[in-house]
């Protein structure tokens, strides 16, 4: 979310715009998933406890994994709304553009956080966790 | 009539660098029956907690078929298991999520189980009251002791009224007096509450409260086959 901002507040400080820059559409598509993905595999234990508790009461994996989903995507929407709107308050943006941002950015960054835990909780290592 | 659990030949190997481990090289026969108890007894490093994630669906056994109310469930999930038996586990590790208190940790597992609301508050002051937990429900878990963690779990796990209780290594961690409390708990779920109650223990001692014992052979490991090539 902090590196989101920084390249927010950067673009806004350049006179042509973030978004202007055709290469600035690529970089955010790409960084969202990359910062969501590492930001999910930061913490891991304290996650990974997490996982162990809710899988031992009971919940199903993907129960677990839209969980991650929707908390991802959440951070996502509320990291790229402000860039967004104010790009298309300086008509750097086209609605549809605006639209399409905030739709895929979102999912994106939902994926992008979910993926980790789900790939951890399917691997043959994760039972051994429960093992004193 | 039809067991709550049955395990057939169960086994499983473990491929390592020098060789294959392979735990229960006979393959484990176990079966649980409504109301029964049955402790599972072998040394460390012998497949007891290998064998409670297998029968719960944690692990895919290497051969051999898990039954749950006769119906195969050896690749299905712990989730599609607690379908057919409600099933609760208590694991070596204590699993009650830190940031969340004790009496909250309890009603999430029942908000989980698809208890509702209204019903939570009496089931968590049960499962709390049974263990002598009752005071407690306001503590996280991380400030109590390792014996008050294990009775949480439990508590957790008797919340939920379960028709099988799954609990490994129940002893692990504790000390003599909370082993004096913990235990006679056990056997009084079985005996007061009807569930069936399934332990791991390395201690006969423990063991010899259930009502039938399953006793683990050590693994063997095999060195792995060398593959010549051919001049």
């Amino acid at each position: 979310m902090i590196t989101l901002g920084l390249i927010g507040v950067q673009s806004l400080q350049t006179p042509t715009g973030f978004a202007s820059i055709p290469i600035g559409s690529w970089a955010l598509a790409t960084a969202t998933p990359m910062v969501f993905a590492l930001a999910s595999m930061t913490d891991t234990s304290r996650r990974l406890r997490e996982e162990l508790a809710l899988l031992a009461y009971g919940s199903a994996a993907w129960y677990i994994g839209a969980r991650y989903f929707l908390r991802g995507l959440a951070c996502a929407l509320v990291a790229i709304t402000p860039f967004v709107f104010l790009e298309y308050s300086l008509q750097h943006l086209t609605l549809p553009t605006v639209v399409l941002a905030t739709l895929l950015v979102p999912v994106a960054g939902g994926l992008s956080y979910a993926t980790p835990a789900l790939s951890r909780m399917r691997s043959k290592r994760f039972a051994e966790n429960y093992k004193g | 009539m039809t067991n709550l659990v049955e395990t057939v030949s169960v086994r499983m190997a473990y491929p390592f660098s020098e060789g294959i481990l392979t735990l229960y090289e006979q393959g484990v026969s176990l079966m649980v029956g409504n109301g029964d108890f049955v402790a599972v007894l072998g040394g460390s490093g012998w497949g007891k907690s290998t064998l409670v994630n297998v029968i719960l669906g944690l692990e895919r056994p290497t051969g051999g078929t898990v039954y749950f109310r006769g119906e195969d469930v050896t690749t299905s999930s712990f989730v599609k298991r607690c379908g057919l038996v409600r099933t609760s586990a208590v694991f070596q590790r204590p699993t009650a999520l830190p940031q969340l208190t004790v009496g909250q940790n309890l009603h999430l597992a029942l908000s989980l189980a698809g208890i509702s609301k209204r019903e939570r508050n009496d089931r968590v002051k049960e499962g709390l009251g049974f263990f002598g937990m009752d005071g407690l429900e306001r503590a996280y878990p991380d400030s109590l002791s390792a014996g008050q963690r294990r009775r949480i779990d439990l508590a957790r796990a008797l919340a939920i009224k379960p028709q099988l209780l799954v609990v490994d290594e129940p002893t692990g961690d504790l000390d003599t007096s909370a082993e004096n409390i913990v235990l006679p708990l056990l056997r009084g779920l079985n005996r007061d509450y009807q569930i069936s109650v399934l332990i791991t223990t390395a201690l006969p001692r423990c063991a010899s409260i259930a009502k039938r014992m399953l006793r683990l052979k050590p693994p063997s490991i095999t060195a792995p086959v060398n593959k010549t090539v051919g001049l």
